[in-house]
């Protein structure tokens, strides 16, 4: 279960044990909001990585030659 | 009779193990990169070595496996990954334990190549550009003792139209020297030697920086507040930020094919004594 749905659950089960005697109205209403507080929580508990490129989107690394000969610069 | 043949044999044994050592460099290896996996795999915890912090998840590692022509297989450090940003500070470090020895007469070895910030967003589409472009600091050595720390000389927007250089510096006693105001160039394979040597109470260091063509300078000093008994510290592969991107990280690296420490050989004073022992009990009981 992901983090936005066990948090809609959370509340609806808080908020309808604190008011037992919930009618159809209040019901939808708590049904609105913990939806809605849900879907806000799993928008912004995305990924810190999403969007940046990974080893499964990136080429593996090259197999880098041994025999490149660039001279150290000396005296500057 | 016996008394004379052990005496012959003990002093062609003090002979044999003088000129042995004198022959030879009188130095035992006590450690060897030994690298293995699939190219671009986790380095973290490979063959001893680790990371100061950890990898945001193994699809972004900040070290990994890194094949090498002639079927050699190493490590790379640096954003070759879009990793995310340090949260430990502005540095790196990938270091590997060389216990139980001391730091006097160890030496150092690494053949390594530094890499420019060149992959791109979209290897399939060069206009869509790179994922990072600054040109960031590495450095290589005995952490805490002495390292040479390679700063780029400059940044550049386009880093595949541009050719890189990087100034190397000597960090030692928390300052860093100039190494004969060298640079060196992207993509190249250079060896960097490291001898830590004793001196008066305290250590000294020579470093050697080679180019394949066989071009090497030298940079030595004293190591301030180090005495003859320190322990040898550990290797250490450092990688810094030094752009001026929002997260501070390029996608370049240092990428290391070889890597060996030795340490001098503990049994060869051991061993002339041994060799001269009974020389010397004959002596005695001759007198």
């Amino acid at each position: 279960m992901g983090y936005g749905a066990r948090f809609f659950w959370q509340v609806l089960i808080v908020k309808v044990s604190i008011e037992p005697n919930l009618n159809s109205m209040g019901l939808r209403r708590t049904l609105a909001f913990s939806a809605v507080t849900g879907l806000l929580l799993v928008a912004l508990s995305a990924p810190a990585e999403a969007g940046r490129r990974k080893r499964s989107e990136v080429p593996p690394p090259v197999v880098i030659d041994r025999t490149v000969f660039t001279p150290i610069v000396s005296g500057l | 009779m016996l008394r004379n043949q052990l005496a012959g044999i003990s002093a062609v044994l003090f002979v044999g193990f003088a000129l042995g050592g004198a022959t030879t460099l009188a130095s035992t290896t006590v450690y060897s990169l030994n690298s293995a996996g699939l190219p671009g795999g986790v380095f973290n915890g490979v063959d001893g070595w680790s990371q100061s912090e950890a990898n945001f998840s193994i699809e972004y590692p900040r070290s990994y496996v890194q094949p090498f022509s002639g079927g050699v297989t190493g490590f790379s450090v640096g954003g070759f990954y879009d990793t995310e940003p340090f949260t430990g500070g502005n540095r790196l470090a990938v270091s590997r334990s060389i216990s139980g020895h001391g730091a006097r007469g160890a030496f150092l070895e690494v053949a390594f190549q530094l890499r420019d910030s060149e992959v791109l967003i979209n290897p399939g589409n060069p206009g869509e550009g790179y994922f990072d472009t600054d040109r960031n600091q590495f450095s290589l050595g005995f952490s805490d003792l002495v390292s040479v720390v390679f700063q780029p000389v400059s940044q550049s927007a386009d880093p595949s139209s541009d050719a890189a250089a990087w100034s190397p510096l000597i960090s030692v006693g928390g300052g860093q020297e100039a190494f004969a105001g060298a640079q060196l160039q992207e993509d190249g394979l250079y060896t960097l030697g490291i001898s830590l040597t004793g001196f008066s109470n305290g250590l000294r260091y020579a470093a050697t920086l080679t180019d394949l063509g066989g071009t090497s300078l030298l940079s030595s000093g004293v190591i301030p507040g180090t005495s003859l008994s320190d322990p040898l510290p550990e290797v250490e592969v450092g990688w810094s930020l030094s752009g001026s991107e929002a997260d501070g990280l390029g996608s370049n690296v240092i990428a290391i094919s070889s890597l060996i420490v030795t340490v001098p050989e503990p049994s060869l004073p051991a061993l002339c004594l041994v060799a001269l022992l009974p020389l010397i009990c004959f002596r005695k009981r001759e007198r």
